[in-house]
Order: C-alpha cells, then sequence, then structure tokens
C-alpha cells in the first residue's frame, strides 16, 4: 500500500471515531434536560391557537425516533433519520424542519465568512510578511503593527457596532441590516446582486479588519522567527534577489503554520460570526443559533451544533490530507 | 605559487553591539588568500573565526557589525560595494559554505530547486534540461547520487548534506569558497570524505578555499597557509608545514600540543585558563594572562605582527626584539 494511502485512512478512521462521537454526545445530551420537547412544542402550538394536527405529531415523532423503546433503539433509529438528513421539526417555526431552516441560513453565512476569511489571510498574510520581512529597517511598517495590534484586540462586534454607527447611522452609505432589503425577492437578477453586496459590506468589513490584524500579526512574527534561519542566511550569501528570498524561502516556509489557521478559521465558518450576524440581523447560521437559543428551540439548536462540529471535523481531516503535500518533512505514520 | 593575491582583508574589525559594551569579535584583522590556495584559519571557539567570515562576505547581522577595515577582491573593497553589485557578486564569485548545514537547506524545496535558483539568479533563465543536466554532473563530480536532487533535506544524512552544501558552492566555479566549520559536526570518517572533496574542488576549478576550523589536524592535514587566530587577533600566519615544525607564537605551539597522537603515548598539553571576556580584552598583548613566557612588556603594549622571514607573520614580543636585535 502506498504509505499516502495507509496515512489516508488511518485519518478517515480518525475522522469517523471524532464524528461519530460528536453525534452520540449530540443525541444524548437533548435527552438528559429535564421535560418533554415534545410537549413542549404542542404547548406551543396551543399557545398559537393550532388544535389540528398536534396528535399526528406526538405519533410521527414516536414512529421516527423510537421514543417508545429503550436508548439504543431511539439511537439507532436517531442515527436513521440524521443519514435520510432529518433533524427533526423546530419549535419555533413549525411545522419547518430543522434542516429546511439550516439549508435556508447556511448559504448566507459560509458566502459572507468564506470570502471574508479568506480574504482576510491573504491580505493580511502579505502584509505580515512584508512589515516582518523589512521589520526595523522601515519606518513604514513599524507604524503599522500597532494598529494590526488594536484592529485584533477590539473585538468584532465592537467593530461592527462602530461601523454601523459610522457608515449606516451618522453617514448613512451602507444598509443598518439584513442580507438583502424587504421586499426583494431572491433571484439571479442584477440588482438582487448587488443589493446583496451592499449588506454583506458592513459586517464583511468588521470581520475583515479586526482578522486581518490578527493574520497580520501572526505572519510578522513567523517571517521575523525564520529570518534567523541558516537557510536565510545561505539564500543571501547565495546571491539570491530579496525578493526570492522573502517569497520563496521565508514566506513559503512561514505558511504552513498560517495554513494550518486558516484550515480552522475555514472550519469555524458554520457556526457564523454569531455576534455580527446578531447586529446585522444577517441570516445566517449565527443569527439561526441565536434564535433558537432566545426561543428554547432545543432541535435547531442541536441540528446547527452538530454542522459546527461536522464542518470543524472536515476541516481538520482536510488539513490532515493536504499537509504533506505542503509540507514535505510530514510523514505518512510509520516508515 | 605564485605571490598574487585573490583577496586581501585589511585591518578589519566586526563588533557586536551589547548592553554592557562592544564585543570586538573581530580587531583588525589583516591577512591575504593567494589563488588556488588552501588558507586555514584555527583558533579556539569564540576567537571570532566564524564572525570574520560572516564579515568578510558582509553577511553579519545585527547587533553584529563592521566597524572598520577592507576586503579586497579583484581590485574592489567589498565592503564598499553597493547592494546589488554585491549579491550579483556572491556565490558566482565567492561562495560560502556554513557552520551548521543542517539547517542551511530550505526544507521545504527540493536539493534542485535550490540549486537551480542559484544558476537561474546569476546566469539568467536556462532550459530546465540544461540545469538537470549540470547538476546531476556536479553530483557525479562530487560523489552524490544523481537522485539526490530530487529529495528534500530532511531526507538525507548530516553527511550528505554537507556534501550537498559543498558541491552547491562550487556549481559556478567561484574563486574562492569560504568553509566554516565544513567537518565539525560529522564523524571521523565522514570527515575525510568531506575533505578530499575540498581538495577536489580546489584542483578540478582552481577556487581558492578558506578553511575555518578549530580542529589543528585537519588544518595541518589540507591547508596550505594557516592562520592562527587569538581573541579576535591574528597572531601567527604560514605555510603549514613551517608553522607546525616550528610554532612561532606561544599560543600557537598551545594549540600544537593539544593535538592527540596515537604513535607515541604522551600527555595532552593543555592551556591553562580561559579565552578573555572580548569586551574588556586585556591591555598589551591579549594572551598574556595565559602564556608561559609573558614579559612585563606583554601585559603594557600590544604587539604588531610583523614579518620575520619566509612569508610568516607573528605578533608576539618574543621576535620584535629579536628583529630589534638584528
Amino acid at each position: 500500500m502506498h504509505p499516502y494511502v495507509r496515512y489516508l485512512l488511518g485519518r478517515l478512521a480518525t475522522y469517523a471515531g471524532v464524528v461519530f462521537f460528536a453525534i452520540l454526545i449530540n443525541f444524548i445530551i437533548p435527552r438528559m434536560i429535564p421535560g418533554d420537547p415534545i410537549k413542549m412544542i404542542l404547548g406551543k402550538l396551543l399557545l398559537q391557537g393550532t388544535k389540528v394536527g398536534g396528535e399526528e405529531l406526538v405519533e410521527a415523532y414516536k414512529r421516527m425516533f423510537g421514543l417508545e423503546g429503550d436508548i439504543w433503539t431511539q439511537f439507532v433509529c436517531y442515527l436513521r433519520e440524521l443519514l435520510r438528513g432529518n433533524l427533526g421539526y423546530s419549535i419555533a417555526n413549525f411545522p419547518a424542519t430543522v434542516m429546511e431552516l439550516i439549508h435556508m441560513a447556511l448559504p448566507w453565512t459560509i458566502g459572507l465568512l468564506s470570502v471574508t476569511v479568506v480574504l482576510a489571510w491573504i491580505i493580511g498574510s502579505i502584509l505580515g510578511a512584508l512589515a516582518g520581512w523589512k521589520g526595523a529597517e522601515s519606518k513604514v511598517w513599524g507604524y503599522v503593527a500597532p494598529f494590526a495590534l488594536v484592529f485584533s484586540i477590539i473585538p468584532y462586534y465592537m467593530f461592527a457596532v462602530i461601523l454601523v454607527f459610522l457608515l449606516a447611522y451618522l453617514i448613512p452609505i451602507f444598509p443598518m441590516s439584513g442580507a438583502y432589503s424587504i421586499g426583494m425577492i431572491p433571484s439571479l437578477s442584477w440588482s438582487f446582486i448587488v443589493d446583496v453586496i451592499r449588506h454583506s459590506i458592513l459586517p464583511a468589513l468588521s470581520i475583515l479588519i479586526t482578522s486581518l490584524g490578527w493574520w497580520f500579526l501572526s505572519m510578522r512574527s513567523l517571517i521575523i522567527m525564520i529570518k534567523g534561519e541558516d537557510y536565510i542566511l545561505m539564500a543571501e550569501a547565495k546571491g539570491l534577489k530579496e525578493k526570492t528570498i522573502l517569497w520563496s524561502y521565508a514566506f513559503r516556509n512561514a505558511m504552513l503554520p498560517q495554513t494550518t489557521g486558516l484550515t480552522l478559521a475555514l472550519g469555524n465558518i458554520v457556526g457564523g460570526a454569531l455576534l455580527t450576524e446578531i447586529v446585522f440581523a444577517y441570516p445566517g447560521m449565527g443569527w439561526l443559533l441565536y434564535n433558537a437559543i432566545t426561543s428554547l428551540d432545543y432541535p435547531v439548536i442541536q441540528g446547527v451544533v452538530l454542522i459546527i462540529i461536522l464542518a470543524v471535523c472536515t476541516a481538520t481531516f482536510i488539513i490532515d490530507m493536504i499537509y504533506p503535500f505542503i509540507d514535505p518533512r510530514i510523514r505518512y505514520g510509520a516508515e | 605559487m605564485s605571490m598574487e593575491k585573490l583577496v586581501e582583508v585589511r585591518n578589519l574589525k566586526a563588533y557586536y553591539k551589547t548592553r554592557s559594551g562592544e564585543v570586538k569579535a573581530v580587531d583588525g584583522v589583516s591577512f591575504y588568500i593567494r589563488p588556488k590556495e588552501i588558507f586555514g584559519i584555527a583558533g579556539e571557539s569564540g576567537c571570532g573565526k566564524s564572525t570574520l567570515a560572516l564579515a568578510m562576505l558582509r553577511l553579519l547581522k545585527p547587533p553584529g557589525y563592521i566597524a572598520g577595515g577592507q576586503v579586497i577582491f579583484q581590485g574592489k573593497d567589498l565592503l564598499k560595494l553597493k547592494a546589488e553589485e554585491l549579491r550579483s557578486l556572491r556565490w558566482k564569485y565567492i561562495s560560502y559554505i556554513p557552520q551548521s548545514s543542517m539547517n542551511a537547506l530550505n526544507p521545504v524545496k527540493r536539493i534542485r530547486d535550490q540549486i537551480a535558483d542559484v544558476i537561474k539568479t546569476h546566469e539568467g533563465e536556462i532550459p530546465d534540461e540544461e540545469i538537470d543536466k549540470r547538476i546531476e554532473e556536479l553530483f557525479t563530480s562530487t560523489g552524490l547520487s544523481p537522485a539526490v536532487a530530487k529529495m528534500y533535506p530532511h531526507e538525507l544524512s548530516g553527511g550528505m548534506r554537507q556534501r550537498v552544501i559543498i558541491a552547491m558552492s562550487a556549481i559556478l566555479n567561484p574563486r574562492l569558497i569560504v568553509a566554516d566549520e565544513p567537518t565539525t559536526a560529522l564523524d571521523v570518517v565522514v570527515q575525510r570524505g568531506i575533505l578530499q572533496l575540498l581538495l577536489d574542488i580546489r584542483n578540478k576549478i582552481g577556487s581558492s578555499i578558506m578553511l575555518i576550523t578549530h580542529d589543528m589536524a585537519v588544518q595541518a592535514e589540507v591547508v596550505d597557509r594557516l592562520a592562527v587566530m587569538y581573541a579576535g587577533k591574528i597572531v601567527e600566519i604560514g605555510d603549514v608545514d613551517h608553522v607546525f615544525k616550528e610554532p612561532l607564537h606561544p599560543y600557537t605551539s598551545a594549540l600544537i600540543g593539544a593535538i592527540p597522537s596515537i604513535r607515541e603515548k604522551r600527555r595532552l598539553k593543555g592551556l591553562k585558563g580561559l579565552p578573555p571576556d572580548l569586551r574588556r580584552p586585556p591591555p598589551g598583548c591579549r594572551f598574556h594572562p595565559r602564556c608561559p613566557h609573558a614579559k612585563e612588556i606583554c601585559k603594557k603594549v600590544e604587539p604588531p605582527l610583523v614579518e620575520v622571514g619566509r612569508g610568516r607573520v607573528v605578533a608576539c614580543h618574543l621576535y620584535v626584539e629579536e628583529e630589534v636585535r638584528a
């Protein structure tokens, strides 16, 4: 067997194990919560004045999740439903299913965050590398670092509030909240796309600038560290051009930890930038989770958490898979 | 051997700034290297050998800096060249073998690409096949398997990495190779191979080699002329045979006396005391506190480096007086 295949299988087994445990915990925790979630749904439905369908709902749930059997039967039924993509019904938005809600929220979050996270990473890494390389010799970069530090320390939601105040309230250039204007119907038309981009600029900016600071500082310190390595001195002795030494020797090596950081950050985006989404009422995963928590919508909380765990695990798995290609020193397990 | 000078170092000073004062690691060093010769620099750890190499190549990093002097190579002072002129001269004319070859190769680049970088930088865009051919020839002539080119540094042993770096140092047929302790981290068998490789390179491409090593046995075996450094200064220079047969400076005698021999059983003569603190070197001759022949004058007056015939120079009051008498 090729060593990479063996390595891959090992990682895959770990991945499967972690996911299984995540699902197990996600299954157990709601069952430890006192009270009966289905009764809660019924109560809520009654409050809303719905009298029809209550009994059927109880029956459907019992059938679907084997609620009358022992815990193992229930777990098997839960897994079966999970594989079908069924995470149950939302309490607050009955009869919408959890899957439907996630399906609606996920694209907004991924769209907003994948772009900002990747952009922040690229810009932050490049600026950080230049700042670390020029270092003390350059006055300009000396002033940039403290700014980056300030921006990386400001919590992103605080920055979001500041942005809203400045650019939506004082100078109303951008809309205050939402992902698109009320009354617009989501479609692939230009006017809708422009509207979406206009709405996404402030939330994107708040995340971009604060996470940019972090990537900048981390890359800067990596480059400063690598500058002292023997292979950099050697590259200089070889008479290589400065830009070759910076990008092909220093930056290339600093990219290793930086890539790990990016992958983990990408795994986390599925959870949404919770507070940013709250500040901007942005209908992504964070907003969904926030609303689910305030309305005690257990099935939705459970569903969102499961998706987050899966995303983080998958990101970690992906980095394990690609790491041997970016760092030749990584060995595929036993030699 | 011709009396021509390939490189001449004049009164070179390289200091390190520290909070407790300046460390004068290289303090007014002068010597020259002839074409095609192997010039050795000996001396115990911390005497400034490596700093000297880095200063000559202008690779000294802060807090180190060059406080004065000249390094004349092909009629130009390397210390005064513009950055770009210096860059294009590096490796093409003067290459460098660093002290720790273990980390001197970029860990994420294949050996081939690290050598190709040098060729492309100094000779412009050259087709890949030609580069591969040159690397293959180079490796074959330096006893490396051409397969090594495709490997990453971590896949090679310490000795192999050292061989790669030495091979790389010769790729552009430089006039001078500065080798800083190239054999120190290696076992004797590998050491032999590496030294032989350096000799082969000198014979094949006619480069001069400046060989820095504290190992007097290695010096005795491979170098043509030898300079002995003590506490940031050169104390003696001469043809290696003469220096070993008849060391002039008491420090040189002490170094030679400390070489173990397997033929005769004798007590090794050590040298009492430690090298001085280079922030506050002792007045007069820096060696006087450890010198068995120290006289009153040694404590006050610094001995100049004087010529004592047959191309030998020494900095010691024992000989200055003789000169005066003669």
